[in-house]
């Protein structure tokens, strides 16, 4: 069945409808929790509950963005939630300055490394340069959302996500050095 | 866009393929349905909890061996032939127990459907094990990992039959007695 006519069923809270969505999108929203949580049973407990919340609010849904697009931002909210009872999330450091993106970052081909060893690798970031950097890189915010979404300044978002691409490349080029 | 930007671009579809604990599927459709019907049945859950841990412990086997084997390959053995006649013996008997679960009355399809999903989970371990065979055809530890694999999935299964006919026994004597 169309996903489109899954979120129909799923309004009239339809329990097959329900399954087959959640069997549509548990991955993609698994990735994003465990990205963000770096804690599998965390990770699950938010997928689970978002994909709850989400057919409990489904008549907010209006079909703007995609159903993925709109899950994803349930998914990012309930782990930030955690995150901050966790109380783990290092401070963002407010920026001064805006900082180049290309600033202090060697050229290095990364292709050849193994795809659980960069997601090891991201996984070792300090937590609030994991969660920006996840959110730019891998989710596709940009700066704006990101400043919304965790209550930054678009600035701050900046120098956030430029230190953790310079540490993620830090790390891939040691790595990707004695492979 | 810097040379990391490229390639996280390239690997984007590949970081959201992460799979959650064995069994996430029966999680989530307890609770779904735990909002909709507030009693289940305590049985069946256990059936299906005994099911996902085996399929762990299987996992955990799996894992094992594939640390620990070395690469040498062994010719054809009267131990590997053995080993068949013993491998024709247990898919037999599995396949009789699955027909024995799908010709069961459960309390919805769904329920079915799940039930055989979770065994189906535990076929995956036994693929990579036959992965393994063929790689290192003749290695024992491959072909016992086989035989317990065998052994322990007929057990889940016959404890999963022995709980679902003690509940339709239980059943038809609550039947028998409101008839009275």
């Amino acid at each position: 069945m169309h996903t489109e006519k899954l979120i129909a069923a799923c309004r009239k809270n339809d329990g097959k409808a329900q399954l087959e969505i959640y069997k549509q999108y548990y991955r993609s929203m698994y990735s994003i929790a465990l990205r963000m949580l770096n804690d599998t049973a965390e990770a699950e407990d938010v997928m689970q509950e978002s994909f709850l919340k989400a057919f409990d609010k489904i008549g907010t849904y209006k079909g703007e963005v995609t159903f993925g697009a709109w899950l994803k931002k349930i998914v990012i909210n309930r782990s930030l939630d955690v995150l901050k009872a966790r109380k783990s999330m290092i401070s963002l450091e407010m920026a001064e300055e805006p900082v180049s993106d290309e600033e202090g970052e060697t050229w290095m081909n990364y292709r050849g490394l193994e795809i659980s060893t960069v997601k090891e690798v991201i996984s070792s970031l300090p937590d609030g340069y994991r969660v920006v950097l996840s959110l730019y890189l891998i989710e596709g915010y940009d700066h704006e959302e990101i400043s919304e979404i965790l209550s930054i300044t678009n600035a701050t978002s900046r120098t956030q996500y430029h230190r953790a691409r310079k540490l993620l490349a830090k790390k891939l080029n040691e790595l990707k050095a004695v492979s | 866009m810097s040379d990391l930007e490229k390639y996280m671009n390239e690997i984007r579809d590949q970081l959201g393929e992460d799979e959650p604990a064995s069994g996430h599927l029966r999680r989530f459709s307890r609770k779904l349905k735990s909002r909709q019907q507030p009693v289940r049945r305590l049985n069946f859950r256990h059936a299906l909890q005994i099911a996902a841990s085996i399929a762990i412990i299987l996992a955990s086997g799996v894992v094992i061996i594939k640390s620990s084997k070395g690469g040498d390959k062994i010719a054809v053995t009267p131990e590997r032939q053995e080993f068949q006649n013993a491998r024709n013996y247990y898919v037999q008997q599995v396949d009789a127990r699955y027909n024995d679960i799908a010709g069961l009355s459960f309390d919805s399809r769904e329920e079915k459907q799940l039930l055989l999903e979770e065994l189906s989970e535990m076929d995956t371990y036994y693929k990579d094990l036959l992965k393994e065979l063929d790689a290192n055809p003749g290695d024992e530890r491959v072909m016992n990992a086989l035989i317990q694999h065998y052994q322990m999935k007929l057990q889940v299964m016959d404890q999963i039959i022995n709980q679902l006919m003690d509940l339709k026994n239980s059943n038809t004597t609550e039947n028998e007695k409101s008839t009275i």
